[in-house]
């Protein structure tokens, strides 16, 4: 009764037919379908008979189907104030309980492509608090969390040294964080050196990098690289180091070595993910930041797992995320041509297996 | 002699012939494996079946496609991005305030744009008069119109009290201009009295000085000096403001009238540009126009130069209504459009920043066709409709005899995400890559 229930509220099968399906993971298989049901992807293949009552979707061959594009920072529906700024360490603190499904941004969203947005606070803290996963899908946020506590932000940035509030210098911020580290009994050690949660740590300049990798070997923590703006003078510690970086969002006013950074770090064997930092940009932005990366170097099966299978990965919720293949979450996007193509348009969206955006017919 | 010939020959530039790409020539279908023959700096001739002249430079570009030079129909591309944001004045011209060796201007050329609207880069209601310049550097109109702005405040803190605010002050300004072209009138009035009056006045006079050395003459009765009417102070930034209306010359300056640009992004803005218009019974290019779909039927008549650059920009107040869908909604509603590379720099940017987002405008016309706008549609608005909302229709915008030898050759076909810029010529000569 209960598993009818559920059924129901998850809707009935959807079948997707034909077009040109992006696994996620660099597969590209041609007139494939699709059956979701309960939420998640039941079967891929080309001998799929849609179930009674399945609301069957019919594709042009023109069409592309992609994973729901994975965002790997942003504060999307949160409020100004991210951070907790009375202090410097706030590991308690969830960004999705700062979340609103009921807002602008949150709503024009749903068309975007995007369909999973890690939310992160802010930096104005060394350990601001847990990144929190949510699916952006038409309902409130019991049914957006995918994970609440995906990963933990920590910020080398300059943004974290506050007047009149520990720490105030650079050296400061690294001592506390580390003793913050080494304390056994503190929800940052819990989190980050015994749950092996990623860490997303704020660090643009050189000096903030290797630091990060440095903290990385002392800690053992899983380290991911956030705006990390002189990744191209740290490429190769970086990539000795197996150590993901988030870039974006990259717009046109960037300079070439900003936009070439993708392909730069992708072709060291570093990898990478795309962050729209909303309000920053736009859930939309994330697409065009890998356009631009594209123009500027970086492959484009590259940059299409930088959105969808390699974020998975980065937040350690590739099992469930990323690829569209039996067992995963239905999260899944249909554009009119490539997706990677700036003339192509999202024509439908779907999240958790609900239509969550449908382009209205002219 | 034919030594003579040959040096003749050699002084006047070498015709080029580009022969073998498909040609969007954008007055009519395209034409594959077609030449253009350029001669001086202009177009000789286009088409499929083409007689190229003897001499000529023949550069065989088989297998790429060539576009009209893209037209940047308002950026701030020559200005120092120290002189950003400065208070405007209406008799500010962008044309005496650009950097002629602007290092900005080598990627925009690169990405294949030759002309621009270059705006004053100035803030406040009144911007000043923009010039409209030839890449690298050439000013090929100096006064290309005149532009206001109802878009107050800043781009995140946009207030409908602000905008109304602004609307009043452009008003109290135009009212200004109104009066002070008044004066010259009336002054011009009094001046052609006083002079009629005087003639009367200097006839009478010299009867009467005649009269009096004959004592036999009756009196003559001479009529009081007339007081010559006092010229009208001239005052510049009435005089350009009086140039939307009037001739230079009517108000004792020169130039001819100015045709007015009014910037508005927002919905509201863009409604208080068309009153402002309204009131003065004046036509308008209204530059931004994020949310101009909102009021489509409205600007029917206005030309828009419009930025979906914005869309790659970040997500800032005074653009949260913009859709990639605004072209197109325009168009259908038969508004020519034309693309601009502003708004981006209005949203934020650093305007004139080493890399200005003007070298991407047609990977920023491109989300117009994902929102619905046919490529034919946007290669127009990038060229010939651009043209047409500068005035210079004659001169650029389509490939065809006589116009500007502004030409872009494409690895492929515009708009592809695959496509780049393989040669750019500006009056026929080639500046990049």
């Amino acid at each position: 009764m209960i598993a009818a229930l559920l059924l129901l509220l998850q809707g009935d099968a959807v079948v997707l037919k034909g077009g040109v399906l992006h696994v996620g993971d660099g597969r590209l298989l041609t007139g494939a379908t699709i059956l979701i049901r309960g939420g998640v992807v039941e079967a891929v293949g080309e001998q799929i008979e849609a179930p009674e009552g399945a609301v069957v979707v019919v594709l042009p061959a023109s069409a592309h189907v992609v994973p729901g594009f994975i965002d790997l920072h942003t504060h999307l529906g949160m409020a100004a104030e991210q951070d907790e700024p009375a202090g410097p360490i706030t590991p308690h603190m969830r960004a999705a309980d700062g979340y609103s499904t009921d807002r602008d941004d949150v709503r024009a969203a749903r068309g975007s492509g995007v369909t999973t947005v890690a939310l992160a606070p802010g930096e104005a803290n060394l350990v601001g608090g847990a990144m929190s996963v949510v699916r952006l899908g038409d309902g409130y946020l019991h049914e957006a969390l995918v994970e609440p506590v995906a990963a933990m932000k920590l910020s080398l940035g300059a943004g974290a040294l506050l007047q009149g509030r520990e720490p105030t210098s650079p050296a400061g911020a690294l001592a506390l964080l580390e003793r913050e580290l080494a304390d056994a009994g503190s929800e940052t050690h819990r989190r980050l050196v015994k749950e092996k949660k990623p860490a997303f740590v704020h660090a643009t300049t050189v000096e903030a990098i290797s630091r990060a990798l440095e903290l990385r070997t002392r800690f053992g923590i899983r380290l991911v690289l956030l705006h990390a703006d002189a990744a191209d003078d740290a490429v190769d510690a970086i990539a000795a180091a197996g150590v993901p970086v988030v870039l974006g969002p990259l717009t046109m006013s960037d300079d070439d070595r900003t936009l070439r950074r993708a392909g730069l770090l992708a072709g060291k064997g570093v990898r990478i993910g795309f962050a729209s930092d909303a309000p920053v940009g736009t859930e939309e932005q994330l697409r065009h930041s890998a356009i631009l990366a594209v123009r500027h170097g970086l492959g484009k099966d590259a940059a299409l797992q930088a959105m969808t299978s390699g974020a998975a990965k980065i937040l350690g919720l590739d099992a469930l995320l990323g690829t569209i293949e039996a067992g995963r979450a239905a999260d899944l996007v249909v554009y009119d041509g490539h997706p990677l193509a700036p003339t192509s348009r999202v024509e439908r969206v779907i999240a958790g297996g609900r239509t969550v955006f449908e382009r209205s017919p002219k | 002699m034919t030594a003579i010939l040959a040096i003749l020959l050699a002084a006047a530039a070498q015709d080029v012939a580009l022969t073998g790409a498909r040609l969007h020539t954008v007055d009519g279908d395209p034409i594959d494996r077609g030449t253009v023959v350029i001669r001086e700096g202009k177009i000789l001739a286009v088409g499929a079946d083409v007689e190229i002249p003897e001499g000529a430079e023949v550069i065989d570009v088989a297998g790429h496609v060539i576009v009209p030079g893209l037209i940047d129909a308002g950026s701030f591309l020559l200005h120092e991005p120290g002189d950003r944001g400065t208070a405007g004045e209406v008799n500010l011209r962008a044309a005496d305030s650009l950097d002629r060796f602007s290092p900005r201007v080598a990627e925009p050329l690169a990405g294949g744009v030759t002309t621009t609207l270059l705006l004053p880069d100035t803030a406040g209601p009144a911007r000043g008069i923009a010039a409209i310049v030839k890449l690298p550097s050439t000013v090929i109109r100096a006064e290309a119109g005149l532009l206001l702005s109802t878009a107050a405040g800043s781009a995140d803190a946009v207030s409908a009290l602000d905008t109304f605010n602004q609307y009043k002050a452009l008003h109290a300004r135009l009212d200004g201009a109104k009066k002070y072209i008044e004066s010259w009138e009336k002054y011009e009035k009094d001046k052609a009295e006083y002079e009629t009056k005087k003639k009367e006045f200097d006839e009478a006079k010299l009867k009467a000085e005649e009269a009096a050395k004959d004592p036999k003459a009756a009196k003559v009765e001479v009529p009081k000096e007339p007081q010559e009417p006092q010229k009208p102070k001239r005052d510049e930034k009435n005089e350009a403001l009086a140039r939307l209306f009037v001739e230079g010359k009517k108000v004792g300056g020169a130039g001819e009238k100015l045709p007015l640009m009014i910037e508005a992004h927002t919905r509201d803005e863009i409604r208080h540009a068309l009153k402002l218009a309204a009131d003065y019974e004046l036509a308008f290019t209204l530059v931004g126009g994020a949310e101009a779909h909102a009021e489509a039927e409205a600007l029917k008549k206005t030309p828009v130069v419009y930025g979906p650059a914005v869309i790659y920009g970040p997500a800032r107040a005074r653009f949260f209504g913009h859709r990639a869908e605004t072209p197109a909604l325009l168009a259908k509603a038969g508004v020519r459009v034309s693309v601009a590379s502003l708004p981006l720099a209005e949203a934020g940017y650093p305007r004139g920043a080493a890399h200005d987002p003007s070298r991407f405008l047609m990977l920023a016309a491109s989300r117009s066709v994902a929102g619905g706008l046919d490529r034919k549609a946007a290669l127009r608005a990038l060229t010939v409709d651009a043209a047409e909302t500068l005035g210079l229709k004659d001169r650029l915008g389509t490939i065809f005899p006589g116009k500007d030898a502004d030409l872009v050759v494409l690895t492929g076909e515009p708009f592809d995400v695959e496509t780049r810029v393989a040669m750019v010529f500006v009056d026929g000569k080639r500046v990049a890559p």
